[in-house]
């Protein structure tokens, strides 16, 4: 309890980092939410230092600092100029299709990279590890970017079957039923999934090969065999468990990816998630909400790495044990 | 490959081959009703409050949404308001001394919330725009006005200072009439955070329906005002952020209108039968900016301050070449800080010619003498110079690769400095640049090269990127916007487009045409240069030829 006290105050300082650097380094580049309508010759410099002042923009970083600070003390992260509306409510709206988008990519990319680890260390040094080991090296180095327009082009240009991007088709009638609904939106995951789940699921399932070989080399697996365990039991036991480690410290580092997007996968399927937003509000110099994009993500990286140290813990009883083991500090 | 040529000679481009032809069978409602245009576009507007949404995408919806008094012609003209045609108001009636303009308003128009428009809504209105605290970009074009009286309920007179050529045009065309009954209490200083700038409510030929921000935005025709409707049932606005998905989504059906195809999809869509290629004049210029001061903005650029160097840098441009590698035939060459479609163009502006020998021979004397790197030197500093450009811009990097070439050719040393569209712009408004390749997207009005290039803009922070400063040219340029003869206009016009294009503060590169992507059911009739969206109104697209969407299917989710 006391190490999970710990760990959150940790967290908490982490984010208070994070948040006051990437609130300097934004204002510090080049531009600002006002530069950005350069382009219309009627705004005036004396405009742009009226809506500078109207949005708090107006002053020092280090007065905007504090304005912004006592802001968000009391719940509140800023208006998003780019947005037009508080930066809570644009991560509200964009937060949910993230969720649906890489909750849905995430499960899948895990569920067959460990099924995939698993099947190649039962096949060690067989054809069939060979081939999928080739084919997951190969996924794992493609350009995101690439893959996902090859992927948009095969199944949304050459051949027709699934929509061009967004996450509904702007046109589905309100009378629309449940189920229409439903297959609406699943027909608008198909590809950005199918996308995430080629370029997540290659690292599982080589991270899971490579614990699995590990463990079925171990002393305490040849222990349990000579014991007159059976196969599976031996592997589901005493190999499985304990190389679910590093799968979960990947799945942990991968949980805020459930919040930050997949931004360029985001960007070619016009996902209107996190990761758009982010990608928009840099683009737009919209401060706040570059910002309060960044809080998220760092709140969730504290969240995942902690939630996956601690599982990992439960899973293997050794990383506990080495933790106690460690002599204290000064002893 | 289809050739670019090819495809522009083919019958299917121009609007002349969409409207309907002389033979064909008189339309009955039911022929003409109905239907829904789905628009593809990278870009959605800030906000939907008239006064201070100052995107073209805002643009687009308030256009169709709200209501202008009276509505700019084809031809573009600012003087007076010849070839202007009725708006909110059916007709007006100018006082004898111009000081003043009677508006008689539609008697049947309604706000989408059933409400009557009013005189009173349009002194409102005003009073909006010309609130310091309201911040917005037209109050420069208002400045004029003095005040609004109220003659009756449906004749707002309008009252300006001076009698100027432009009083009609800036009136009409900068203000949208606002509803007074839902913003009279609305603090102006922050309009943007009002729920109509995201929910409006005005008195256009199509009703707001819902805009889902990142991804939707949806206008229904207004079917209870008293005025004719637009034919169209729905108008839908559809996002998606990269301009490739964009088109593509076009390409592939899901969408029927993309307004910025790109040269290399040209080809593409002319082979796609379920599209038609429009290709319509534009408003747009781009051009290489020089910094005519140093970075720190007090003394003179060390390379462009003199002006022989950027007379030299102007001749060693192959423009021709450049447009022709950019945008074969989809653009013509600019002449100069204007476009052909803007009354105040001068078509006989002869730019300064390509001519290397003569560009080689001016820096020889200018004192930028070859070294044996074949480098020009002055006080031992290289002829070197950088070009800050937009990355994302396709057409912007290709230029300042062409261009590097061929000032490397009479001897400068370039280096392109690529930047995002937020770095680009931050730099720009700092100055924070020695050459830049810029582009003006234009409104009808002739004031806008007063914004960009003269003196008053010069300042930092001003819009005058160049820093350039000449006092024949911003006297040429006043004379001409307040000449009330077209003839007269034109001719100041000219003289200062003649000045400025031999001071070289910049080199006019091309002025490219608009490209749209328009699926081939949709009749599209009534675009303007200023404007593709103008005659939205009246687009129709025969009952024959509807698709699924088009389907009165109720209210999308």
């Amino acid at each position: 309890m006391r190490a999970l006290i710990q760990r959150i105050w940790q967290g908490v300082l982490v984010v208070a980092i994070v948040a006051t650097t990437t609130f300097v380094l934004v204002r510090l580049a080049p531009g600002d939410p006002f530069a950005v309508a350069l382009d219309n010759s009627r705004i005036t410099p004396a405009l742009r230092a009226q809506w500078r002042d109207a949005y708090g923009l107006d002053g020092s970083i280090g007065t905007q600092y504090m304005r912004w600070m006592s802001a968000l003390l009391q719940g509140d992260l800023g208006w998003s100029v780019s947005t037009n509306r508080p930066v809570s409510q644009s991560i509200a709206q964009a937060l949910p299709n993230t969720l649906v988008l890489m909750g849905a990519a995430l499960l899948c990319s895990f569920t067959l990279g460990m099924g995939l680890g698993a099947w190649q260390a039962a096949r060690h040094n067989r054809a069939a590890d060979r081939v999928i080991g080739a084919v997951t090296l190969f996924s794992a180095a493609l350009p995101d970017f690439w893959l996902a327009l090859v992927v948009l082009l095969t199944g949304a240009y050459w051949y027709r079957v699934f929509p061009v991007g967004g996450a509904s088709d702007p046109l589905l009638p309100l009378s629309a039923s449940t189920l229409t609904i439903i297959v609406d939106r699943l027909t608008h995951l198909v590809l950005p999934v199918c996308t995430l789940v080629l370029l997540i699921a290659a690292p599982v399932a080589r991270q899971q090969r490579a614990a699995l070989l590990d463990r079925l080399s171990a002393d305490w697996v040849r222990t349990a065999t000579a014991k007159g365990l059976g196969p599976w039991q031996v592997f589901r036991r005493h190999a499985w468990r304990t190389a679910l480690g590093p799968v979960v410290t990947l799945g942990g580092l991968a949980l805020p990816a459930l919040v930050g997007g997949a931004v360029f996968v985001e960007h070619v399927f016009a996902w209107p998630g996190m990761g758009q937003l982010a990608a928009s509000a840099i683009a737009a110099r919209d401060y706040h909400l570059v910002v309060g994009c960044v809080i998220v993500g760092a709140v969730m990286v504290v969240i995942g790495s902690t939630l996956a140290d601690l599982l990992v813990n439960r899973l293997d009883p050794r990383a506990d044990t080495a933790d106690a083991d460690r002599p204290a500090a000064g002893a | 490959m289809l050739s670019l040529r090819a495809v522009l000679l083919l019958p299917l481009i121009g609007l002349a081959a969409c409207g309907r032809g002389p033979d064909a069978k008189p339309l009955t409602a039911a022929d003409s009703l109905g239907g829904t245009v789905v628009i593809s576009t990278p870009t959605e507007p800030e906000n939907l409050m008239p006064p201070i949404s100052t995107s073209v995408s805002g643009l687009q919806v308030k256009d169709l949404v709200f209501q202008r008094l009276a509505v700019i012609g084809a031809s573009l003209n600012t003087v007076g308001d010849a070839g202007f045609t009725p708006g909110l108001a059916t007709r007006w009636d100018w006082a004898t001394d111009s000081l003043s303009i009677a508006f008689h308003l539609d008697s049947s128009a309604r706000w989408h919330d059933g409400k009557p428009v009013r005189a009173a809504d349009v002194a409102f209105t005003l009073a909006v725009y010309l609130d310091p605290k309201t911040g917005t970009p037209a109050a420069a074009q208002l400045g004029n006005v003095d005040s609004v009286s109220v003659r009756d309920s449906l004749t707002p007179v309008i009252w300006f200072r001076k009698r100027t050529p432009s009083q009609f045009f800036d009136v009409v065309m900068e203000v949208y009439i606002l509803p007074s009954h839902l913003l009279a209490g609305a603090d102006r200083s922050t309009l943007a955070s009002t729920p109509e700038a995201t929910h409006p409510v005005g008195s256009g030929p199509f009703r707001f329906v819902r805009w889902v921000p990142g991804q939707v935005l949806e206008l229904a025709a207004d079917t209870t005002g008293g005025r004719r409707r637009a034919l169209l049932d729905r108008v839908v606005f559809s996002k998606a952020p990269d301009p490739v998905i964009a088109f593509t989504r076009v390409a592939t059906g899901e969408a029927d209108v993309f307004e910025a195809v790109r040269p290399d999809k040209v080809a593409e869509v002319a082979k796609n039968t379920q599209l038609q290629l429009i290709l319509m004049p534009s408003l747009e210029y781009n051009y290489l900016g020089f910094n005519l001061l140093d970075r720190k903005g007090g003394r003179p650029h060390p390379v462009f301050g003199d002006r022989n160097v950027r007379r030299a840098l102007t001749m060693a441009t192959d423009r021709r070449s450049i447009v022709a590698n950019i945008y074969d035939t989809l653009a013509v060459q600019a002449r100069g800080p204007f476009t052909t479609a803007q009354a105040s163009a001068d078509p006989d502006l002869q730019p300064m010619p390509y001519a290397v020998d003569s560009a080689n021979a001016l820096l020889d004397a200018a004192g930028w003498k070859r070294g044996a790197d074949s480098l020009r030197r002055k006080n031992g500093k290289v002829l070197g110079f950088g070009i800050l450009v937009p990355s994302s811009s396709i057409a912007r990097m290709r230029a300042s690769v062409l261009l590097q070439e061929q000032f490397r050719r009479v001897g400068a040393d370039v280096r392109i400095e690529g930047t995002d569209f937020g770095g680009f712009f931050g730099r720009t408004a700092a100055r924070d640049f020695d050459a830049m390749l810029g582009g003006w997207n234009q409104d009808a009005g002739p004031g806008n090269a007063r914004d960009s290039w003269a003196s008053a803009g010069a300042a930092k922070g001003g819009n005058n990127y160049s820093s350039y400063r000449n006092p024949a040219f911003d006297a040429q340029l006043d004379s001409g916007l307040a000449a009330f003869a077209p003839d007269r206009m034109r001719t100041h016009f000219a003289a200062a487009w003649r000045i400025i294009t031999d001071d070289a503060p910049a080199v006019w590169l091309a002025e490219p045409r608009r490209v749209m992507a328009v699926h081939r059911r949709i009749e599209m009739t009534g675009a303007r240069p200023d404007a593709w969206w103008a005659g939205i109104v009246q687009w129709r697209i025969p009952a024959e030829q509807r698709i699924a969407r088009d389907a009165p299917a109720g209210a999308a989710r």
